[in-house]
């Protein structure tokens, strides 16, 4: 069973991303903020989801620290956020970001694209 | 108190009322998760029972019903063909009581021929003491001959009412043999179609099983889909959330661009909920769901 670690703030999008891969039959980590993820970031990861504004390390922050270590180099991540803005998301493509969705997520579209990510 | 420490306070008032109406929606939702969660999880035990007790007995050629139909199925049809097979044994070894009879009615035709031989001689016999006056040796060789002539007519009767007594029972026999071989076809044809009905049940059952599985797994389908649906209804909480907090980074501006109009160099406490984009949380986000992968 695949594990993807989910990293967000809020306790209902980790919950709601949770169980709509839990249905599709990935085993699901939960990570609160980018500090609390790159302590939970192993080798049974499959793949990242991980919201941009948190508190204490912001997922761009996250996601670039990561990258410095070259055991997470190709380790896909996808940026679920309120976030939109074009500056943003060039950031996170920089820092190999795989994709880009804006919350209020569609769970059906979610795991399609975690399904495609992790084939 | 400074218009900047009044704006301090009403800003904990509004977080702290904020944080509090975040919370409750935050505590609801997630419950609403949980049964989402749990009505699932109910839907998918639930299948996977059906699953287990409608494909376990007759769902495919190898279950235990199935196995065990074809078993006595088999069990017929072999039992039948032996029934037939000793019938028709029977019916050959009938056949072969016949010519036995008729091959025992032939001897005793060729006893009596000989018997006739035999009173000849007896005669001649008799007929040889008169000429030799009275000879003790031809008069002894006559009623010997005689005697053993009757007793071979008896004997030969006894035989002759025996082959008479089966050629009777012979054709009772042929008869009982045919009325046996009848009833065991009518019985074989009976349980061929019997076994054919079954079958057909088999295959209904089969069929319909299949199609309530396959029913079951588009219910099922279904239900996650309608699960993803409420899942994607309940994430309002969370951009709501982050749209109230961030009227305290308007006031935390505000707050700064007021200290900044009055000269004044009060450190004003940041957001509490720092965004990147610094943009309004749009609720109703038009591109939201959209999916873009890289």
């Amino acid at each position: 069973m695949k594990k993807i670690l989910v990293i967000d703030d809020s306790p209902t999008v980790r919950q709601q991303v949770g169980i709509a891969l839990s249905q599709a039959g990935f085993a699901v980590v939960e990570a609160v903020d980018g500090l609390d993820a790159i302590g939970k970031v192993d080798a049974s990861i499959a793949m990242l989801i991980c919201d941009v504004n948190m508190p204490r390390m912001n997922g761009l922050e996250m996601l670039e620290k990561l990258r410095t270590d070259a055991r997470w180099n190709a380790l896909p991540c996808v940026m679920l956020t309120t976030e939109g803005q074009p500056g943003l998301i060039e950031r996170a493509k920089k820092a190999g970001a795989k994709g880009w969705i804006i919350k209020p997520f569609k769970a059906e579209l979610l795991v399609a694209a975690v399904q495609r990510l992790t084939a | 108190m400074s218009v900047l420490n009044r704006l301090r306070e009403v800003r904990e008032r509004i977080v702290a009322r904020i944080r509090q109406v975040n919370t409750t929606t935050e505590t609801d939702v997630l419950a609403a998760g949980r049964h989402v969660q749990r009505a699932v999880e109910v839907a998918h035990r639930h299948i996977a029972r059906l699953r287990e007790v409608l494909a376990g007995p007759v769902g495919n050629e190898d279950s235990d019903l199935a196995r065990a139909i074809r078993s006595q199925s088999d069990h017929v049809r072999q039992h039948v063909a032996s029934v037939g097979k000793a019938v028709a044994e029977h019916a050959t070894q009938v056949a072969a009581v016949a010519d036995q009879v008729r091959t025992i009615t032939g001897a005793a035709r060729e006893i009596d021929r000989l018997n006739a031989a035999a009173r000849v001689l007896s005669i001649n016999a008799r007929i040889e003491a008169s000429r030799s006056s009275g000879s003790a040796v031809f008069s002894t060789i006559a009623t010997e001959m005689q005697h053993l002539s009757k007793a071979i007519a008896k004997a030969n009767r006894t035989v002759y009412d025996l082959a008479a007594t089966m050629e009777k029972s012979v054709p009772a026999l042929v008869r009982h043999n045919q009325a046996l071989g009848r009833v065991v076809d009518g019985y074989a044809i009976e349980a061929r179609e019997r076994i054919e009905a079954v079958d057909l049940r088999v295959a209904e059952l089969r069929s319909a099983v299949g199609a309530t599985l396959s029913e079951s797994d588009t219910a099922l389908a279904e239900v996650v889909t309608e699960s993803h649906a409420a899942l994607s209804e309940l994430q309002f909480q969370d951009v709501c959330a982050q749209g109230l907090l961030q009227i305290d980074t308007w006031l935390a501006d505000a707050s700064r661009e007021l200290a900044d109009d009055l000269g004044l160099d009060d450190e004003i406490p940041p957001p509490v909920h720092a965004t990147m984009g610094n943009d309004d949380v749009d609720v109703g986000h038009a591109v939201a769901g959209e999916v873009a992968l890289f």
